[in-house]
């Protein structure tokens, strides 16, 4: 059942209207539009941040939404926490809505930490009694027992942060909408956090939220929407998603830049370069010691694998990268040709870049992989495939430990024994 | 780590398996937040009603942190009118020689005017700017909008109760030059009359202060002049006998005129207020209100986007 519905939602903002105006630069605007000559400017500045969004929201989901800046992701979340109000359309919730626009927004700096917690709590809907209930946990979740009753004023802004999260991560609201703010604080908060929200959606809470960070988006939501210029481009599956989303970039890019070579010679590829993809990862294969492909191999194994690429103009200095995920997500090894490969000067064409490795280090489990071929020093790759290839690790050398390393064990000679103990003396 | 050794570590919320009350009662999308989304009153003072703890930790939160870090804390809401009593005293009574108005002693003749003065203007001038200071929490988080400047103005209310203790001591100073009886209790209308004339005020100016930023900077101007078209330091009845027909003007256009001349006539002489200014004036004061609150929640969407 949905738990939030939008109808047509559109957000327009008048450009010449941003920021508040004083009452005579009105009555100068009111006298220009007086005159016959402007007449008709008053749509041409209309800009808008959503148009005509249509989104139904299922209770217990959790929607990532993505997009360029300014695209509309904010806008959407600030509409349905009722921080705006749509010019178009409608909205409707079931329930009460948190909002985590950004972190600790309701602190106010001569307050207490207690005092904020409580009034932060107050303005996210919850009663005293409630927030008295939970109190000791949000406390304890924010690691701040010790400066609860110091203003928050005095507080460096990772404290104040930390305080924000845990006071907004327990509270009980029937959508808890997130923009961005899993990127705050150290390492291990940020975990923190994001185990936090993974608990909150076990619990069956319905999130809806904004992130740049792809991995986290594709590791926390049942579906991505993709928003660009204030529309709802697309919306489903994350891999399909994060990966239609990449391709967009580099079309928007491409458009601006290339567009006067890309419109020859590319009539027969035109199917796969749909999106104005200069290159593509075609597969990503394993093959064993013995040159069989496979999607088994055991931990010490040697391995080989063969990426098959084409392109469709000329790429220089490009960078091959794999990336192993566990199931659990984890990202465990990234090996890219940028730092370990073989200089690659130009990709004309089709072809297959291969990667041999010696004793694969590798714990057993099952891995997924991410194939991605990118411009050297660029963000946007060529191409991302998220997740799209497979790798059963069995157990070989290693049985027990986190990976395992080639090696070599020997006996030393008596003689080598007394150089390494002498030498160790001299050194003690 | 394997895959159910993280099932294991994220146990499910115990808060969170008993699901919320407000799912229970709502199962359908409520609409809300449209634009076609309910505009009466009546649902804007419901939704004010579930925000009445929220109004209440606001409020404590201008009366905290309007004396954190001062010395003198909450005297401060007493040294105000009293040292401008005490000013006025030496200027206009000593040395000017106003009277105020028969059988009152000067102190507790300008003190009952600067009490509620005080409480209207130092409301004013905290709740007009009060969006505004306030835009990190309104651009960030909902809530109802009209918290804000209510709170400032409750918040000058407490001040004002505060301060009143001098007053009570100034009647029992001069309790024998004075008359006390049951019209004392005329206090308690007057002072809700004024609480909502100061708060349509506020609604009003508090909004159009975020479309237009003049506001502000007019407001200290106005707010002078009007406490000179006010009897404070002057008795209302010297304007009665210049002129009858300007007498009827100025009480029935300034209701803070007539509920300052309300709360001498009733405390300090012992009278009955003038019936008909006062129903005048608590009907602007109600009118006021409930135009305001309509006006200011209609602009209220556009909060967010202007502040």
């Amino acid at each position: 059942m949905s738990i939030v519905v939008l109808d047509k939602v559109s957000k327009t903002y008048r450009l010449s209207r941003l920021g508040s105006k004083s009452i005579r630069e009105e009555m100068a605007r009111m006298m220009k539009n007086l005159l016959p000559s402007s007449k008709g400017q008053a749509g041409s500045d209309e800009f808008y941040a959503l148009k005509e969004v249509d989104l139904a929201i299922e209770r217990g989901e959790t929607v990532g939404f993505i997009g360029p800046n300014g695209s509309g992701k904010s806008t959407l979340l600030k509409l349905l926490a009722r921080i705006i109000y749509p010019n178009h359309g409608k909205i409707m919730v079931s329930g009460s809505v948190a909002s985590l626009i950004e972190v600790g927004a309701g602190f106010h700096p001569e307050l207490t930490g207690r005092e904020n917690i409580f009034l932060y709590g107050s303005i996210m809907g919850m009663k005293k009694a409630e927030v008295a209930k939970k109190f000791d946990r949000i406390v304890e979740f924010s690691e701040m027992e010790k400066f609860i009753d110091t203003p928050v004023k005095r507080y460096s802004s990772g404290m104040y942060v930390r305080l924000g999260f845990a006071v907004a991560a327990h509270i009980n609201p029937a959508v808890l909408l997130v923009d961005e703010v899993l990127a705050v604080g150290d390492a291990n908060f940020q975990s923190k956090c994001q185990q936090r929200i993974e608990e909150l959606r076990r619990g069956g809470m319905t999130i809806a939220f904004v992130s740049h960070d792809m991995p986290a988006v594709e590791r926390l939501c049942d579906r991505v929407a993709f928003i660009s210029k204030g529309e709802l481009r697309a919306i489903g599956k994350p891999q399909e998603v994060i990966s239609l989303y990449y391709n967009e970039v580099l079309f928007a890019k491409k458009s601006s830049t290339h567009l006067a070579q890309n419109t020859t010679g590319l009539a027969i590829e035109s199917k796969t370069s749909l999106y104005g993809r200069e290159a593509e990862i075609l597969s990503v294969k394993f093959y064993n010691g013995e040159g069989q492909e496979t999607d088994t191999i055991a931990t010490g194994d040697d391995l080989t694998a063969r990426i098959h690429y084409r392109t469709y103009n000329t790429i220089t200095d490009p960078v091959f990268e794999m990336l192993f995920y566990s199931p659990d997500d984890r990202l465990y090894s990234h090996l890219t040709t940028a730092i370990n490969g073989a200089a690659i000067p130009s990709l004309p064409g089709e072809g297959i870049v291969q990667f041999d490795c010696s004793e694969f280090g590798l714990s057993p489990g099952v891995y997924k992989i991410d194939g991605i071929l990118s411009k050297r020093g660029s963000v946007a790759p060529y191409d991302l495939k998220p997740r799209q290839y497979i790798l059963k690790v069995l157990p070989g050398k290693s049985v027990r430990g986190m990976f395992y390393m080639p090696q070599q064990w020997r006996l030393l000679p008596p003689t080598e024994t007394l150089t390494v103990q002498s030498a160790d003396a001299t050194l003690g | 780590m394997s895959a159910t050794a993280i099932e294991k570590e994220l146990k499910p919320d115990p808060l969170l398996t008993t699901p919320p009350p407000h799912e229970a009662q709502s199962q359908e999308p409520e609409l809300r937040n449209s634009v076609e989304w309910s505009d009466s009153i009546f649902s804007h003072l419901k939704e004010l009603g579930h925000h009445l703890e929220l109004l209440q930790l606001t409020t404590q939160r201008e009366l905290k942190i309007r004396y954190k870090q001062t010395a003198l804390g909450a005297v401060w809401a007493v040294l105000q009118p009293l040292s401008l009593m005490l000013v006025f005293g030496i200027f206009f009574s000593y040395f000017a020689g106003m009277k105020g108005d028969a059988g009152m002693p000067y102190a507790l003749f300008s003190y009952t005017g600067l009490l509620s003065w005080t409480f209207f203007s130092t409301a004013l001038s905290f709740a007009i700017p009060s969006l505004i200071t306030n835009s990190y929490v309104i651009t960030k988080i909902y809530f109802p909008r009209e918290i804000v400047p209510l709170s400032c103005v409750l918040a000058a209310f407490v001040d004002f109760l505060v301060a009143a203790v001098i007053f009570v001591g100034l009647l029992l100073f001069y309790h024998n030059e004075i008359t006390i009886n049951w019209n004392i209790f005329f206090v308690i209308p007057l002072m809700a009359i004024q609480l909502l004339f100061t708060i349509g005020v506020s609604f009003f100016l508090s909004a159009f202060t975020v479309l237009y930023r003049d506001v502000r900077y007019a407001m200290p101007l106005v707010i002078q002049v009007w406490m000179f078209a006010t009897p404070i330091l002057y008795s209302a009845t010297k304007v009665k006998e210049k002129s009858e027909t300007l007498y009827t003007v100025y009480m029935t256009l300034n209701p803070m005129a007539v509920i300052i001349d309300s709360y001498r006539k009733c405390i300090i002489q012992g009278l009955t207020p003038d019936l008909k200014f006062l129903g005048i004036a608590a009907t602007i004061s109600v009118l006021l209100v409930l135009a305001s609150y309509k006006y200011f929640k209609h602009l209220e969407r556009e909060f967010a986007d202007l502040v």
